[in-house]
């Protein structure tokens, strides 16, 4: 009798240090300390903070994977990511407005250009360096960011723009579940950011260019020998990754207006999304990605709506974010769902 | 049999300023089992790799009479070259089927199933872990998928580096069986790297010892076999 | 080509000379120049500082952080609020920085150094961008204490007593007060810097710091011939922080204000820019590095100017200092003091002292330098 509770507790325990334990436990706590919120401000507030949540859970998501992409293929970080994306979405907007492209033309367009673009800065500028020195990585993606920044301030102006919605963006285009609004944008996010990951699983599982993908990402050595042309595949990643981002951009840009670092802003957050879910994990990042959102959006919601928590802004989900981090490396490092293998030696 | 299917004349190997070959002369007929001795550190992996251009190479290496210093690895993997990497090179994040399938990587034609399914009754642990990952394999059978990865390009050159290292004695053995079998039914060529001399000279034909990246001797595998220096240096007698 | 052999007269005088080519222009600096360029000076010094903190982690621990410069600014911030709200001596208050920036170090430390590479690089950039917004929140009196986004002013400026005017030779009729604060601030933040190379040249020279190098060079092989990994990791990285903090008390010092925008991620990556310019893993890039943090900043603007095509618009600005990055990865990877040393190789050659060894028995040829010390 004794031996089997023990068992069980012990596969409790155990199961509690595994990414969905630790998942489970995260959410447990999110939604303890929402229960005086949740009754000071009734059901359908909670229920309107989290169809809020949805729209940056996507772009995060879409945004945390091309993150995650690259890092699966190379171990290395683009941290002009942002801006590549930032500059597709310029690139969208100005086909559509100067030249009246219709939006997702101008989006799989501005998709296709910045993934070319990609695929170029990692011939050129990655690929002659060392996969292990990564110093100069950070440099140079540091520098591109830089560059596309100015050159987008410089060919568009620094001002705002509006974007065009991609999707039925009138007030009324929304639906009514139990009393919160649930937009119409929202729902195509969603949708989009759904094909999209489907997309990818059927490009990297029933695609020769996926296998090799693969393969790279799992041993690089091996690939090569097996006869995987292994710069072309970095290339592709880079690509893919680039296009994925522009398309996050797009996503996103009608809520925050086109400005040159309006996705630099916000790639913190896809950046807190992929730690938590695993930096080498696609559906790991996607569960963070809606995490980080989730908090995010409560953490503001309520502090504009309950008194006494007015210091909440939404800057503080930055902080969070941040210890969220902190606290997840500690008890896991890889991640919730990612390989042990980007924990340190 | 004459036919040369590998030569190398004069390869110098280096890993940045470290010199590890020294003019290696090498050749291998085609269809034979040829083995290369030495002790660690020796160069034999280094071998290995120069022929797949994985190490700055300067010599010559003819593969079936083409010269391939210079060319991408993954053009010379085209000319059916395979090779089992030391520390057996499976993918460990990807499932054992589709460990097989990169390792057709290369080819285009329609009979890739049948391949599979050829290695999975050759390796029937195989079958029954197709869709586990290659990482949760033992040793073992991990070397098996790496040989019957090797196989799926169709080779007509393998290279095997170090294949027993880290098994037990019986498989070691079961795995030599096997690969006198492979080579005797395609007629493949093999080079096997080999610290356990006594069964890679007991299918092999000719073997070579490297010593500090030189050749230092060659001849038939009885010749090797029955020379006092290899006797007391690699066969513990 | 000159040969100098190690330890001769020669030599010595070379090196005396070495270093009377750097004192003389950091001591003749600063009465020669305007009073704002001198307080740059004092800038460089302070960024020196915290160059310094960021190479232990970086150069001498292989640890790739962008984070330091949150630490710095939790110097700056820790200096400023002692002086400001307990009346603190500016001198008081570095210990306190040293310490404080030690055990946010160490807290941060302990989960980032979990990971490695640049996932490190990753989430410590997220530390460099939040800080600023970790100023600003308004809960448990932050904001107010930190002066949010406009930041704060010292109010209890460093003034040079009579005798240091004395001393430092500004008590003339010659100069202006601001100069004579401005000197008093180099002279300062030039002598916590050496105090600064001091430490951490003797740190590197002791078991701990071989052990940070151990991890940097051979994370494993230092693991197998028994350098505790974590503890020294973690211990770096305090000790960098620490020191990088210690750089932040002495920009806000220079500066007499403090503010959000000179501890963001921006700055996190011109720091690193500078310090891979000057040269990582050196001592003598730390302070070259502050030199390139303050000036190059400067000049990436008036260099647009320079280009016709870009029609002097500021926006390229931030193009030519991208591209100064991409340049700096591809053309200076070990910086301006590999550089320079390399050429100096060409010139200069020091060939170490031969140890005697006369009382062992000879076993070979004799080593090459014997018949050049001849
Ligand atoms: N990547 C590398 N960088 C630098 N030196 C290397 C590298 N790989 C191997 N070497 C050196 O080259 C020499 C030969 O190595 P190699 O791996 O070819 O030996 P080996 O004969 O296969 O030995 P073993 O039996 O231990 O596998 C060794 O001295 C090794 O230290
Ligand atoms: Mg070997």
């Amino acid at each position: 009798m004794t031996a089997v509770t023990t068992k069980s507790r012990g596969s409790f325990l155990t199961w509690l240090k595994t990414g969905s334990g630790i998942l489970t436990a995260m959410m447990a706590v999110i939604v303890i300390a929402l229960i005086p919120a949740i009754i000071q401000g009734g059901l359908k507030l909670f229920l309107q903070r989290v169809f809020d949540s949805l729209n940056n859970g996507a772009v995060y998501a879409v945004t945390a994977i091309a993150l995650v992409i690259i890092f699966k293929a190379t171990t290395l970080i683009n941290f002009a990511g942002a801006n590549i994306a930032m500059f597709g979405a310029y690139v969208c907007w100005w086909l559509n407005t100067s030249y009246g492209f219709p939006i997702w033309i101008a989006v799989f367009v501005a998709m296709g250009t910045m993934g070319v673009l990609g695929s170029l800065i990692e011939r050129t500028l990655i690929r002659p360096f060392d996969v292990n020195d990564h110093l100069p990585v950070v440099l140079i993606t540091f520098g591109i960011a830089a560059i596309l920044e100015a050159f987008a301030g410089g060919l568009w102006g620094l001002e705002f723009h509006k974007f065009p919605s991609p999707f039925p963006s009138d007030p009324k285009d929304r639906f009514t579940i139990a009393g919160a609004f649930l937009r119409y944008e929202t729902v195509g996010t969603l949708i989009v950011m759904g094909l999209m990951i489907y997309g990818i699983y059927l490009l990297l599982n029933k695609t020769k260019v996926g296998l090799a993908f693969r393969a790279v990402s799992s041993n690089v050595e091996s690939a090569r020998l097996v006869g995987v042309r292994t710069g072309r595949t970095l290339q592709f990643g880079w690509a893919l990754a680039s296009a994925l981002g522009v398309l996050g951009a797009c996503l996103v840009a009608k809520q925050t207006n086109l400005e040159p670092a309006f996705m630099a802003k916000l790639v913190i957050f896809a950046f807190a999304a992929a730690t938590l879910g695993g930096l080498d994990s696609i559906g790991g990042s996607v569960i963070g990605a809606f995490i980080v959102a989730v908090v995010q959006s409560m953490l503001t919601g309520y502090g504009q709506e309950i008194p006494g928590l007015g210091w909440l802004k939404s800057n503080f989900a930055l902080v969070l974010a941040f210890v969220l981090i902190l606290v997840v490396l500690l008890f896991k490092p890889a991640g919730l769902y990612g390989t042990r293998r980007i924990e340190r030696v | 049999m004459s036919e040369l299917m590998l030569k190398l004349s004069g390869v110098n190997a280096r890993y940045g300023a470290i010199q590890v070959l020294r003019d290696v002369n090498l050749e291998v007929n085609k269809g034979e089992v040829v083995v290369v001795l030495g002790g660690n550190g020796a160069g034999k992996t280094t071998t290995l790799r120069a022929i797949c251009a994985m190490v700055t190479t300067t010599g010559s290496i003819q593969i079936a009479g083409t010269e391939v210093v210079g060319k991408d690895t993954a053009d010379i993997v085209r000319m059916q070259v395979a090779h089992v990497p030391q520390g057996r090179g499976t993918f460990p994040e990807m499932s054992v089927l589709d460990n097989l399938m990169v390792g057709a990587y290369t080819r285009k034609d329609k009979e890739i199933q049948a391949d599979i399914d050829r290695w999975m009754d050759a390796f029937p642990r195989l079958r029954e872990r197709r869709t586990q990952t290659a990482g949760s394999l033992s040793g073992g059978e991990q070397q098996m998928l790496a040989v019957a990865r090797a196989m799926m390009c169709r080779p007509e050159l393998l290279l095997l580096d170090e294949p027993s290292l880290g098994l037990a004695p019986l498989i070691i053995e079961d795995l030599f069986r096997r690969f006198g079998e492979i080579n005797r039914e395609t007629g493949i060529t093999m080079l096997v790297v080999e610290q356990n001399a006594n069964l890679a000279l007991e299918i092999a034909n000719r073997g070579y010892v490297l010593e500090a990246g030189e050749v230092v001797l060659q001849g038939s595998a009885e010749d090797l076999r029955t020379n006092e220096a290899v006797r007391e240096a690699y066969l513990g007698a | 080509m000159f040969l100098l052999q190690a330890g001769t007269s020669q030599h010595r005088m070379y090196q005396a000379f070495g270093w009377l080519c750097l004192a003389i222009p950091m001591i003749l600096a600063p009465y020669m120049m305007p009073s704002f360029r001198v307080a740059q000076l004092a800038q460089c010094a302070g960024w020196g500082v915290f160059l310094l903190g960021m190479n232990v982690c970086i150069g001498w621990t292989g640890l790739l952080s962008l984070g330091h410069i949150a630490f710095c600014g939790v110097g700056a911030y820790t200096t400023t609020i002692l002086i400001n709200e307990s009346g603190w001596d500016f001198w008081m208050t570095l210990p306190m920085a040293f310490i404080v920036c030690f055990i946010a170090g160490g807290l941060v430390g302990l989960p980032a150094l979990k990971i490695k590479g640049l996932y490190l690089a990753l989430v410590t950039f997220a530390l460099a961008y939040t800080f600023p917004i970790l100023l600003k929140i308004e809960g448990g009196g932050i904001a107010r204490r930190t002066g949010g986004d406009n930041g704060r002013n010292l109010e209890d400026k460093l003034v040079p007593t009579e005798t240091i005017r004395k001393l430092l030779f500004i008590n003339g009729e010659g100069t202006d007060e601001s100069t004579r604060i401005a000197v008093y601030k180099y002279v300062v933040a030039v002598l916590v810097l050496l105090v600064c190379c001091l430490i951490v040249r003797n740190i590197l020279g002791s078991r701990a710091g071989r052990s940070m190098i151990a991890v940097r060079d051979n994370q494993i092989g230092a693991a197998v011939s028994g350098v505790p990994l974590n503890k020294t990791k973690v211990l770096a990285f305090a000790l960098s922080a620490a020191i990088a903090g210690i750089g932040g008390s002495l920009i806000a010092m220079v500066l007499d204000s403090v503010g959000p925008s000179v501890f963001d991620a921006n700055y996190a990556i011109i720091t690193l820019m500078g310090l891979v310019l000057a040269g990582v893993g050196t001592l003598h890039g730390a302070w070259l590095g502050g030199v390139f943090v303050v000036f190059l900043q400067d000049l990436a603007p008036r260099a647009v100017g320079l280009i016709p095509v870009f029609d002097v618009d500021v926006v390229y600005a931030r193009a030519i200092y991208g591209l100064m990055l991409v340049l700096v990865a591809f053309f200076m990877p070990g910086g301006v003091v590999s550089f320079g040393r390399k050429w100096r190789a060409r010139v200069i050659q020091v060939q170490p002292k031969v140890p005697d060894t006369s009382h062992l028995p000879r076993a070979g040829a004799p080593p090459v330098t014997a018949t050049a010390a001849a």
